[in-house]
């Protein structure tokens, strides 16, 4: 009697359940979301993959190579021949902004990246363990978070001397602990929610509550500050460079490209405008795809 | 001619989405006579808070009153400009809602919060709205009313909020009070009290429209009742006649399954299924999916609210005709 | 072997509040519960209920006092000692949405104990396993890669039912279940827990501030007031000879769905509820309490038997009327 009530009850439940739920999302259709309720989003996308596509095939793109000077010419304005111009060397503006989108794109992208996984992992190993852990990362940080940041990449800089991957290791090490704060706080709010509660009667492990519960959530949190780092990467490499302690001239990046244009600013704009347009363009996009990753990626901000 | 605190005369609120236009309230009319206390029972997504906060006037936008009016003394209230709505709002009616907490200020001293909206409605000094304070609280029956003036909302109960939250509604002695769910955040002592108060406001000369998906409460106090689901009204009669003898399925589905429960049966009866999704009302009668004595008609036509008796309302083609189990 | 599946022993819980206060939760707190059985845990907000569920199931540690779960001792037990028990004690939340994760699919949601446990080899095995407990609570098989947001309340309850019982508990820790549910909906989460109970020999403490729900449910019912057990007792003798004022109170203040009823006397407790951080002297119930006599602020009354109920008040069994 139980049986054939709930059996009855259960089909009714079905056709109710299948009338009346959404759509189940998978990653497909959360993109095509966001294509459709964020149009910026998706521009903002494709701006970057062709910043990427421009900066990789660079050498096709241009006859100039990147340390071409020609010294007849320059200081020229766009031309046909020079699109963006010349540089106080005479090298084109147009082939030294592609070489630098390599550059900047990767000082940009790589040292955000590091920094954020360093900070997450430390932020949510102090935020969940507490104690004697707590203590020294948040301390650690607390040192890092001290110095001006521009001071703290000059004496790691410094101390570490030229090349890339140098400048890489700097950035990851001054923006970690920001990260790792956040994160932090982040995870004393989590590690109350009744869902971590649950999970650690079920008698999950510590650490797989940090992976699986905890660092999912921040998820959010920890896109929305890439998308701030990202920026901030390629304004500090290009201060650095104009110190002598990152991208050593000839060579090109776009902070760098500022940096010495700045002295043409009134007789030759375009040196410039172009790179500056350049990060400009780049900050917007990571921030609107930032915003529009956002929205889709977190279950609970989804419109109803 | 009993007169008529509320009147809500086909009152429908749409709310425009990506996939399409609901309906929360549709084609709801209900009264509230003077002197009386009338509820609106139903579960969670009926539409009986949007009701009110449509009377209110405090619908959030994309949520508009989209047909219908309401009157407030014989007197049209949604056609007026906002600025004269609010005027409305705390001298002639007012509301309650279910969580006292999120309702006041957590910075502000309570006796502040109340001196404040009375000095909003009345000018007044200062002093003056002070003693009004005192007096109002003397009369929700908060004990020691000084030194509660002088509280933030944290440091009191759960019941005593309410209590100031009522004081607060009360202060201008409106027509009418809109309760939305008051004690449901409530232990059951604490809204044993609360009931209470309600009905002594009431006597006092203040009708109470109270909104409660709690059987027991709208037993306990209201004079009659309306049944809501999905947005419309299916059901409606004074408390002892609908107690008595529900007639629509849903509303006897609802006091079989409270009834099943204090009895204490094997097997618990319930009302099979969820409440249907408003994006995707069936067809017909929007309980047909759930209705155990559901036809091809009430598959196909929405049935019309319609009187069975003097003073009751169905909103069934079955109406009346006893259904086999 | 004891007799009794989970015993607490003068549990007391003692929380630090602001201003240098402390909250005694629980003060004190002895309670037995037999394989099996469903004992109802009630009481209004700050009765410490939620807080004794779990001391019993040892997520939170006591202030002092015991915790036996098949008479071994588990508090202060070290955690690689426990973990075998912890297996075997689960809870159910009251909220449920926040009691589950929102980034997780319903099959990773239900298969977390069953990994946790490694009751299932290889991931297939594990769905069909998650399959089958979603079948047990009535979640459609469509539903398994669903997240929580897209169920209703009913739904999500359910499937956190099926969480609790994956990995094959002895005892669960109903911590007010239906609170947040409609009244139709909540019927079907009671029939389950009722219907899951006798097929997988559970044993439930259920807790819950609606008298009518632990009524239905429970074989024995505790009722608790400011971290104290005010009455414990067979739940049809309680519920109809209560001897505790408190009980009585509680009792009589549940609204009832019956209008004819409406004109009945009932009385109300007068004053307002103490704090827990700083309980009356002697009983704690005498500042609300209209019999307290001298001897109820001095001394606090102990529990003693009253025919089967055990009962904390010095006045039981001498009051009359109501």
């Amino acid at each position: 009697m139980l049986r054939t009530k709930r059996k009855q009850a259960e089909q009714v439940s079905d056709l109710l359940l299948q009338s009346q739920l959404g759509e189940e999302e998978r990653f497909g259709d959360l993109m095509r979301r966001m294509a459709r309720e964020n149009k910026t989003a998706v521009i903002s996308f494709f701006l970057i993959i062709l910043m990427i596509l421009a900066a990789v095939f660079a050498p096709y793109l241009t006859p100039y190579k990147e340390n071409d000077m020609d010294l007849l010419h320059r200081l020229s304005p766009p031309s046909a021949e020079h699109l963006l111009g010349t540089d106080e060397g005479g090298r084109d503006v147009l082939t030294r902004l592609l070489y630098g989108a390599r550059v900047s794109l990767l000082i940009g992208v790589v040292p955000a990246l590091l920094s954020l996984i360093l900070g997450a992992v430390l932020g949510v190993a102090a935020g969940y363990k507490g104690g004697l852990t707590d203590a020294v990362i948040m301390r650690l940080a607390d040192v890092t978070l001290a110095f001006p940041s521009m001071l703290l990449a000059m004496v790691i800089m410094y101390a570490l001397g030229d090349g890339i991957l140098n400048v890489f290791l700097t950035l990851t090490l001054v923006n970690w602990a920001n990260v790792a704060r956040v994160v932090r706080s982040q995870t004393l709010k989590l590690k109350n929610c009744e869902f971590v509660e649950a999970a650690r009667i079920i008698g999950v492990s510590r650490d797989r509550i940090m992976r699986r519960h905890i660092l999912p959530n921040c998820l959010p949190t920890l896109l929305v500050m890439f998308t701030l780092n990202v920026p901030a990467s390629i304004l500090t490499e290009s201060s650095l460079s104009f110190l002598g302690l990152g991208i050593k001239p000839p060579n090109a990046s776009w902070g760098l490209m500022i940096n010495t244009g700045r002295q043409y600013l009134y007789n030759a704009p375009w040196l410039c405008f172009a790179p500056g347009a350049a990060i400009m363009l780049i900050v917007l996009a990571f921030n609107f795809l930032g915003n529009g990753l956002l929205d889709v990626l977190d279950p609970r901000l989804k419109k109803q | 001619m009993k007169e008529k605190t509320l009147e809500v005369c086909g009152l429908t609120v749409c709310i425009p989405t990506e996939k399409g236009v609901i309906r929360p309230v549709n084609d709801v009319s209900l009264e509230v006579p003077a002197g009386s206390i009338v509820g609106i029972v139903g579960e969670s997504g009926c539409g009986k808070s949007m009701t009110a906060r449509a009377v209110m006037g405090l619908l959030r936008s994309p949520a508009k009153v989209t047909g219908g009016s309401v009157f407030l003394c014989g007197r049209e209230i949604t056609s007026l400009p906002e600025k004269e709505r609010r005027n409305l709002r705390g001298a002639e009616i007012s509301m309650i809602f279910q969580e006292p907490m999120t309702s006041l200020n957590p910075v502000m001293k309570v006796g502040s919060q109340v001196a404040e909206a009375i000095r909003l409605h009345t000018a007044c000094s200062r002093e003056e709205a002070k003693a009004r304070t005192l007096e109002i609280f003397r009369e929700v029956e908060i004990p020691e009313p000084e030194s509660r003036f002088s509280c933030y909302p944290h440091q009191l109960s759960g019941g005593l909020r309410q209590r100031v939250m009522i004081a607060m509604a009360m202060v201008c002695k409106p027509k009418l009070l809109i309760a939305d769910e008051p004690t449901t955040a409530l232990d059951v002592t604490v809204e044993a009290q609360i009931l209470n108060l309600l009905e002594r406001l009431r006597d006092a000369g203040t009708s109470v429209l109270i909104i409660s998906h709690n059987l027991g409460v709208i037993a306990k106090v209201c004079d009659y009742v309306y049944v809501m689901y999905a947005g419309r009204i299916v059901e409606q009669a004074e408390t002892k006649a609908l107690f008595d003898r529900p007639e629509h399925p849903y509303t006897r589905g609802l006091f079989r399954s409270v009834t099943s429960l204090r009895e204490g049966c094997e097997t618990l009866e319930t009302i099979p299924g969820v409440v249907p999704n408003l994006l995707r009302l069936p067809a017909g009668c929007s309980f047909s999916l759930r209705c155990g004595q559901c036809t091809e008609n009430c598959r196909q036509n929405i049935p019309e609210l319609l009187e069975t008796e003097p003073g009751r309302k169905v909103r069934c083609f079955l109406m009346g005709k006893e259904g086999a189990e | 072997m004891s007799e009794y599946l989970v015993e607490a022993r003068n549990l007391t819980k003692n929380f630090p509040a602001a201003g240098r206060k402390t909250v005694h939760a629980v003060s004190g707190v002895s309670l037995q519960i037999r394989e099996g059985e469903t004992m109802g845990l009630v009481g209004e907000s700050g009765c410490g209920k939620s807080t004794l569920g779990r001391l019993l199931i040892r997520t939170i540690e006591p202030t002092s006092g015991e915790v036996l779960f098949r008479g071994q001792c588990i508090t202060g037990m070290k955690d690689s000692d426990f973990r075998q028990y912890r297996r075997d004690m689960q809870l159910v939340f009251q909220d449920p949405y926040a009691s589950l994760n929102p980034r997780m699919t319903v099959r990773d949601l239900v298969a977390e104990p069953i990994e946790t446990w490694r009751l299932c080899a290889g991931r297939k095995e594990v769905t069909q396993r998650v399959l089958e407990l979603l079948h047990a609570v009535g979640v459609p098989a469509e539903f398994l890669y669903r997240y929580p947001h897209q169920f209703s309340g009913g739904q999500r309850q359910r499937i956190g039912i099926a969480r609790a019982i994956a990995a094959d508990p002895a005892f669960i820790v109903c911590d007010e279940p239906v609170s947040a549910l409609d009244v139709s909906v909540q019927n079907q989460i009671l029939n389950l827990l009722k219907e899951l109970k006798t097929t997988r020999k559970l044993t439930y403490l259920f807790i819950s501030h609606d008298l009518s729900v632990v009524r239905y449910l429970a074989d024995r019912v505790c009722v608790m007031f400011l971290g104290k057990v005010c009455e414990i007792g067979p739940t049809a003798e309680v519920y109809q000879h209560p001897l505790h004022p408190y009980t009585r109170f509680l009792l009589d203040a549940v609204p009832v769905p019956d209008p004819t009823q409406r004109g009945k006397e009932i009385r109300l407790l007068k004053g307002e509820p103490p704090s827990p951080a700083d309980p009356p002297s002697g009983c704690r119930f005498r500042t609300r309490c209209p019999y307290a006599t001298e001897r109820c602020a001095a001394e606090e009354p102990a529990l003693r038997k009253i025919g089967e109920t055990e009962v904390a008040c010095h006045l039981a069994g001498l009051l009359t009327e109501r």
